[in-house]
């Protein structure tokens, strides 16, 4: 550093520049809105999970593919109707296809009526593919001529025309029997009816007499295992969960004096992961309605953190000034210094606020197939008890027990509960259900005696497993 | 009680006034929300400052000062009396060196009044050492030429 640098940096060092009063306002109103209005986004976050859950599900529910897998067993398809949704069966592999051509063939009238079907045999020598459209308007039949079981025709039944269609894809669903029309419904009724009038074509079928007989005794299927959609009174399940969450609180107070301690509450209680456990029993009570009952175990979780305006600290720093000459250190000054930090303790404790409820909530089923199911579930927790735990604000501005000095509530009436809840089908009789959801509290959590009204919400996303039997 | 310090501080790195108290309000505004942050090693104020030069340095980089670039056969081959110095008002040191293009002002004052070595201020403003010694030179030659301009009196 040469003379002119040490020069500027003496004459310098020591300059104060007076600070204008509007300064400090700006800092000071900085400091206010410090955090203070920190949005809580899990709201934002439990909107979004909804409206992914219902755009995949839409996604997926509404795939008019066909599908071509292949498993060992049969089962008893039921049809649909624009009015419910199908529930198929899985399918026949090609050493299936070849038996149902060859028992066709044995029989005489089976060539002459190939699409006969024998509702009382499992191995049925007709085949009919509902398409995907039947569930929308219920006017086409694919039929599968099982006797050249590449060859399909398909039957538009409110134009009543046929026409062949040539394909060599395996079909992958069959379905076994027209068990599940209602007759009464208008979608069968119209079928039959056009089933009637329906020219065919000579070689595929020259009667339709068994279609006709089993359209007209239909008769209300029993529940198929893993069909998402239930039958009034025959179906039980039992959920699983486990709910990660997160609580938003809200902190006020009648009395104007008391508005810093309400703002010092906020700020001073930061929402931590919150979770909730549980059991619920369901029962289907009608097509698409299912009623669940159960427990249910939340705990809120925050973190108190409190620095003491009036927690001085005293500290000694040593200082070390080297005097150098020509850039060599030729002496060295030691000087102690105490400086005095103003609100530099702080005390950080973990809050816990757990509860034990009913909940009691109507699932109803806005679609399905049988691997998802996407319901909106709606409904109320009751509380029976709750604890808290930890360290609030008190009026008096200083950290305060919260059981002790009894703050909070110990029963907190009735919150209301909505979701959306994706059920993916494992296997038999298991299902995964992913569950974002919203529960609000109509009443504040702190006791009437205490002057600053916390309420709060709770939003998650459950996952667990439902078991049907 | 450190404010008029820091105030000093910033209007060496800043244009003017207003920019210099930009960086104190953001710097204050750190110091009191980190202040659990000061781990009591080293003097206090030094701490302080450290804050405000580093608000300073990011406020420059978020304004993106263009680096003038000004030849060095730009300068005349003076020397003035470093006692020159003595003549001026801390204001008018502080105008003069407030005056230097941005990248000269902000070496010139890590260095020669930091006391920042090549090394730190390369790390610093992510420059290198020739270039942090070219900017210092430069630096010095202007503030020589602007002295000289208002004091020729100076010139040796």
């Amino acid at each position: 550093m040469n003379r002119l640098d040490k020069n500027i940096k003496h004459k310098l060092d020591h300059m104060t520049v007076p600070v204008a009063d509007h300064n400090w306002d700006k800092i000071a109103k900085r400091l206010d809105g410090h955090d203070a209005n920190r949005p809580s986004f899990w709201p934002y976050a439990t909107a979004v999970s909804i409206v992914l859950v219902a755009t995949i599900s839409a996604l997926f529910l509404f795939n008019r593919t066909v599908e071509t897998s292949t498993v060992k067993d049969k089962q008893t398809a039921s049809v649909s109707s624009p009015l419910k949704p199908l529930c198929l069966d899985q399918v026949i592999d090609n050493a299936d296809q070849n038996d149902i051509s060859a028992s066709s063939q044995n029989s005489s009238e089976l060539e002459t009526n190939p699409l006969d079907i024998d509702t009382n045999n499992s191995n049925s020598t007709a085949a009919t593919q509902i398409d995907s459209s039947l569930v929308n308007n219920s006017t086409k039949v694919i039929a599968l001529n099982p006797i050249a079981s590449n060859d399909l025709i398909n039957l538009d039944i409110q134009n009543q025309s046929s026409n062949a269609i040539k394909s060599n894809q395996t079909i992958g669903v069959e379905l076994r029997n027209f068990e599940d029309i209602d007759p009464l419904d208008n979608q069968g009724s119209i079928a039959l009816t056009t089933l009637n009038q329906l020219e065919l074509p000579a070689q595929f079928i020259k009667s339709s007499s068994k279609i006709k007989k089993s359209l007209a005794n239909t008769k209300v299927k029993k529940e198929q295992k893993g069909c998402p959609f239930g039958i009034e009174g025959n179906s039980r399940s039992i959920d699983f969960y486990m709910s990660h969450d997160l609580a938003d609180k809200k902190y006020s107070t009648d009395d104007a004096s008391l508005l810093s301690i309400a703002d010092m509450r906020k700020n001073s209680e930061t929402p931590m992961y919150s979770f909730s456990l549980g059991a619920r029993f369901g029962y289907n009570v009608s097509y698409r309605w299912n009623m669940h009952t159960g427990i249910n175990f939340s705990q809120v979780n925050d973190k108190f953190s409190y620095i003491d305006p009036e927690s001085n600290q005293e500290r000694q720093i040593t200082i070390k000034d080297y005097i150098t000459e020509n850039g060599v250190i030729v002496d060295s000054i030691v000087t102690i210094e105490t400086v005095v930090i103003p609100g530099t303790v702080k005390i950080e404790k973990m809050n816990k606020f757990r509860s034990l409820d009913i909940p009691v909530i109507g699932r109803y089923t806005i679609l399905a197939n049988k691997n998802l199911s996407l319901s909106a579930t709606i409904g109320a927790y009751f509380n029976l008890t709750h604890t808290s735990s930890g360290t609030v604000v008190d009026i008096n501005g200083k950290p305060s027990d919260i059981a002790e000095n009894k703050i909070n509530k110990t029963q907190l009436g009735v919150s209301s509960y909505t979701g959306l809840s994706l059920a993916y089908h494992l296997a038999g009789d298991l299902d995964f259900v992913l569950e974002p959801h919203a529960r609000i509290y109509f009443d504040e959590i702190n006791r009437d005696s205490n002057p600053i009204i916390q309420r709060q919400n709770i939003y998650g996303i459950s996952t667990g497993v439902r078991y049907k039997f | 009680m450190y404010a008029p310090k820091m105030m000093a501080v910033c209007m060496r790195y800043c244009r003017h006034k207003a920019e210099a108290e930009d960086v104190l309000q953001d710097a204050f505004f750190k110091i009191f929300t980190h202040l659990t942050d000061f781990e009591f090693q080293g003097n206090f104020e030094g701490w302080m400052k450290r804050v405000v030069i580093n608000t300073a340095l990011k406020l420059r980089q978020r304004k993106s000062f263009q680096s003038e670039i000004i030849g060095i056969e730009d300068y005349q081959d003076e020397v003035i009396a470093p006692e020159a110095i003595d003549h001026l008002s801390e204001e008018e040191l502080i105008q003069v060196i407030a005056g230097l293009p941005e990248g000269y002002k902000v070496v010139f004052n890590l260095h020669a009044i930091e006391g920042f070595s090549h090394k730190e201020i390369s790390s610093i403003l992510n420059i290198e050492e020739s270039t942090s010694r070219s900017q210092l030179f430069k630096a010095r030659k202007m503030l020589q030429d602007r002295l000289i301009h208002i004091y020729p009196n100076a010139a040796v």
